[in-house]
C-alpha cells in the first residue's frame, strides 16, 4: 500500500527527455515508483487527468532569507509550483551574524534587497548568532524545502567586525574565515555566495568587496573541499567588465574544480552584444574545463514607485535624485519650486539611463491614486493623461505627486530586459540555467514570483523557443544537477516526492497585486499561479488550486550533495 | 587542454594604497605619468565616476588597455 499514486498524468520526469503517459507511487515521502503503469493500491489516488507530472521546480535564486523565519511557505512561491527556494545569494545572510552586528546586516539586507525596514523590523526574531542556530529558528516551520548559501560579507563581517567594510583580510582573518565557511557548510549551507556589485545602505561598497583576490580563492579552495558552489553578481550591465569576471570565474572553477553561477545574465538595449558575447565566453572557459552558470531571468524588468523612497529608476539623474533622497518634506517643496521643477524636466529627457535600463519618463504609468478624485488616472501612461490635458508629462508627474502628499505609485514597465526576440535564443541554450528571480526582495518594487509560469506561457507556448519538457528540465533537473541537489530535481524511485501537477496549456503568471500581508502592516507586491493544479513537498500536498495551502509542514533544510562526504 | 585563456582586453587588480599614478607607474613605467594616468581613467569610467564613499576597492577590474575595436 502506497501512500499516494497519481495516475492517468502527462510525466515530465526533470531530465528534458520525452513526456509519457503514466504513474507515479509516493512512500514515506519519496518516488516509491514510476511508469506506463503501477499495480497497486495507495491511501490517496490522483487522478490527474491528462496533466504535466513533474518535479517541484527550483528557483535557485531567491532573498527568503528574512521573510522564511516568519513565512515558512514562503509565500506565494509555493503556489507557482516551487518546492525548493534557495536563499543568502549576493553575499547576503541573516547568518551567521554576531548580535551586534544585527543592526548593520538588516540595514543592508533592506537597502538592497528592497525589504521595508518597518516588515523586517517586525517580522525579524534574530535569535540565532551562527549558521546552525539560524537553521535551526525555521526548520520546523517549513512548508517548502529551503536551501541556504553563506554569504561572504557576513563571514568577513563575523571575523573582521566594522573592518570587514574598510580593508583586505589579513592572512590570519582569511584563514579564520574558512574554518567559519567549514562550519557553515558542515550545518548545512548549500555554498557560498559574494558579490561585486553591491553598495550597503550608506553607499559604500558591501564588505565582501574588500575582499583581495587571494581572500576569495582560499573560500573557493573550501567550496572545493566540499564540493559545494559558489554563486556571484559581476558587473551584469558591462560587456568588457562581465567578460573579464566570466574568466575569472572560469580560472576558480578550474583550479578548485567547483561550479560558480552569476547571476544575472541580463538583455539590455543599452548593450544588446552583452549577452552574445558573455555566453561565447561562457562556452570558451567550459570547453577549457570550467564549469559556469549564468543565470536568466525570463520576466522584463517594471519597476513600481513613490516618491517617498529612493528608487534606482532616478539614480543616474542627480537632481531627481537629490531631490527624492531628502525628507518627504523638503521633497515636496523641491518639486513645487519652480527653479527646481525647470531642472527635473530637463533632466528627465536629457540624462543617462540607468545601469541596464530605458526610462522614458512619459511611458510611466499612474499605478495607484490616493485621492478619489484621481483614480480614474490609474492605469494610464503620463503621455496619454497629458496629451489630453495639453501638458508636460513629467509636470503632470509632479503635480499628482504633491496633490497626494508624495503618495501617488507610479509603474516603470519592461524598462529592461524585454526584448524577446534576443531574449529566446540565450535563454534556451543548454549552458543557461533560469533564476535570478529574486524572490523574497524588492517587495514593494515588483512581484519577483510567476517566473515559473511565465517560461511556459512565453518561451514555450507564444515564442516556442523551447519544448515542454526542456522548460521543465530548466526548472528542475538543470538545476538540482547545478546546484549539487542530489535528492531532487528528477521524477526517480528514491528521490524526494516534490511534485508539481499542472496544466500545459494554461501555466502562468497573474496580474500583479499589491496585497498587505507582510509583518507590521506592510504591503508587498505578488503574483498568484494560473494554471498550478497540485504541489506536492516531500510527499505531502502542500498547494492546492482547489483548497489553497494546505497545513502540513514538510519541508526540509536542503544541503548539498557532497557536503557530507567531506 | 591548456587552461590559459587569453583575456580579451588586458587587465590588473589594483593593489592595496594604489591609486591611478601607482597603477600608471607601475604598468606604464615608460610613459609619462599625466597621459598614463589620463589613459587608465579614460578606459575605467565606472571608477573614475563612481561616487563617494566607495572608493577602488581590492576586487575591481582595473582595464588596462583600451576595448577591443
Amino acid at each position: 500500500m502506497y501512500d499516494l499514486i497519481i495516475r492517468n498524468a502527462r510525466i515530465c520526469d526533470g531530465s528534458g527527455s520525452p513526456a509519457y503517459r503514466g504513474a507515479l507511487a509516493v512512500s514515506e515521502g519519496r518516488i516509491a515508483a514510476i511508469g506506463t503503469r503501477i499495480d497497486g493500491d495507495a491511501r490517496t489516488v490522483v487522478d490527474a487527468g491528462g496533466r504535466v507530472l513533474a518535479p517541484g521546480f527550483i528557483d535557485s535564486h531567491t532573498h527568503f532569507d528574512a521573510q522564511i523565519t516568519w513565512d515558512g511557505l514562503a509565500t506565494p512561491s509555493l503556489e507557482h509550483g516551487v518546492t525548493t527556494v534557495i536563499n543568502g545569494n549576493c553575499s547576503l545572510t541573516m547568518a551567521p551574524v554576531r548580535a551586534e552586528h544585527r543592526g548593520f546586516v538588516g540595514a543592508v539586507f533592506r537597502q538592497i534587497e528592497e525589504m521595508p525596514a518597518a516588515a523586517f523590523d517586525a517580522g525579524m526574531r534574530w535569535n540565532w548568532e551562527t549558521f546552525e542556530e539560524y537553521l535551526a529558528a525555521f526548520r520546523d516551520q517549513l512548508g517548502i524545502n529551503v536551501a541556504t548559501l553563506a554569504g561572504h560579507s557576513m563571514l568577513r563581517l563575523w571575523v573582521m567586525g566594522e573592518a570587514a567594510r574598510e580593508r583586505a583580510a589579513s592572512s590570519g582573518e582569511v584563514a579564520q574565515m574558512q574554518e567559519l565557511l567549514r562550519e557553515c557548510l558542515r550545518a548545512g549551507a548549500l555554498g557560498l555566495s559574494t558579490s561585486w556589485v553591491d553598495i550597503d545602505h550608506e553607499h559604500r561598497p558591501v564588505p565582501c568587496r574588500l575582499a583581495s583576490p587571494e581572500e576569495l580563492d582560499a573560500l573557493c579552495a573550501v567550496l572545493g573541499e566540499f564540493g559545494a558552489i559558489m554563486q556571484v553578481v559581476p558587473e551584469f550591465w558591462d560587456p568588457d567588465l562581465l567578460c573579464a569576471r566570466i574568466d575569472i570565474l572560469g580560472d576558480l572553477s578550474r583550479r578548485h574544480g567547483i561550479t560558480v553561477s552569476f547571476s544575472p545574465l541580463f538583455d539590455s538595449n543599452a548593450t544588446p552584444e552583452l549577452v552574445p558575447r558573455a555566453l561565447e565566453r561562457v562556452r570558451l572557459q567550459t570547453a577549457y574545463g570550467a564549469r559556469i552558470v549564468p543565470q536568466m531571468q525570463t520576466r522584463p524588468i517594471d519597476v513600481t514607485f513613490e516618491f517617498d523612497v529612493p528608487t534606482s529608476v532616478f539614480s543616474t539623474r542627480p537632481t531627481w535624485w537629490m531631490t527624492i533622497l531628502k525628507p518627504a518634506a523638503q521633497t515636496l517643496a523641491d518639486f513645487r519650486d519652480p527653479v527646481i521643477r525647470k531642472q527635473l524636466v530637463e533632466e528627465a529627457y536629457n540624462a543617462m539611463h540607468p545601469i541596464a535600463m530605458e526610462v522614458h519618463f512619459p511611458d510611466f504609468v499612474v499605478r495607484r491614486c490616493h485621492l478619489p478624485h484621481n483614480k480614474a488616472l490609474e492605469g494610464r501612461t503620463l503621455k496619454d493623461i497629458a496629451g489630453e490635458r495639453g501638458c508636460d508629462p513629467v509636470e503632470l508627474m509632479l503635480d499628482l505627486a504633491v496633490e497626494e502628499n508624495l503618495k501617488t505609485c507610479f509603474s516603470a514597465m519592461a524598462v529592461g530586459h524585454n526584448n524577446l526576440e534576443r531574449i529566446t535564443g540565450p535563454i534556451s541554450d543548454p549552458l543557461v540555467q533560469v533564476g535570478s528571480g529574486d524572490g523574497g526582495a524588492h517587495v514593494t518594487r515588483f512581484a519577483t514570483y510567476g517566473d515559473t509560469g511565465y517560461l511556459f506561457s512565453c518561451f514555450v507556448r507564444e515564442a516556442g523557443a523551447m519544448s515542454l519538457e526542456q522548460a521543465v528540465y530548466k526548472l528542475t533537473g538543470q538545476i538540482a544537477h547545478n546546484w549539487g541537489l542530489a535528492d531532487r530535481g528528477f521524477l526517480r524511485p528514491g528521490l524526494a516526492a516534490d511534485l508539481l501537477l499542472f496544466d500545459p496549456d494554461t501555466i502562468d503568471r497573474g496580474p500583479e497585486i499589491a496585497v498587505a500581508d507582510l509583518p507590521g502592516d506592510g504591503y508587498r507586491y505578488v503574483r498568484r499561479a494560473r494554471g498550478v493544479e497540485q504541489v506536492y513537498v516531500n510527499g505531502q500536498l502542500a498547494y492546492s488550486a482547489e483548497g489553497g495551502y494546505a497545513e502540513c509542514r514538510e519541508g526540509r533544510i536542503v544541503s548539498g550533495a557532497r557536503q557530507s562526504a567531506a | 587542454m591548456s587552461a590559459s585563456i587569453t583575456p580579451q582586453r588586458p587587465w590588473i587588480y589594483p593593489r592595496e594604497g594604489d591609486d591611478w599614478h601607482s597603477i600608471a607607474g607601475r604598468e606604464f613605467p615608460g610613459r609619462p605619468a599625466e597621459e598614463a594616468v589620463a589613459d587608465l581613467q579614460s578606459w575605467n569610467l565606472y571608477l573614475v565616476f563612481r561616487p563617494a564613499p566607495a572608493g577602488m576597492t581590492p576586487s575591481d577590474i582595473v582595464f588596462t588597455g583600451p576595448p577591443a575595436a
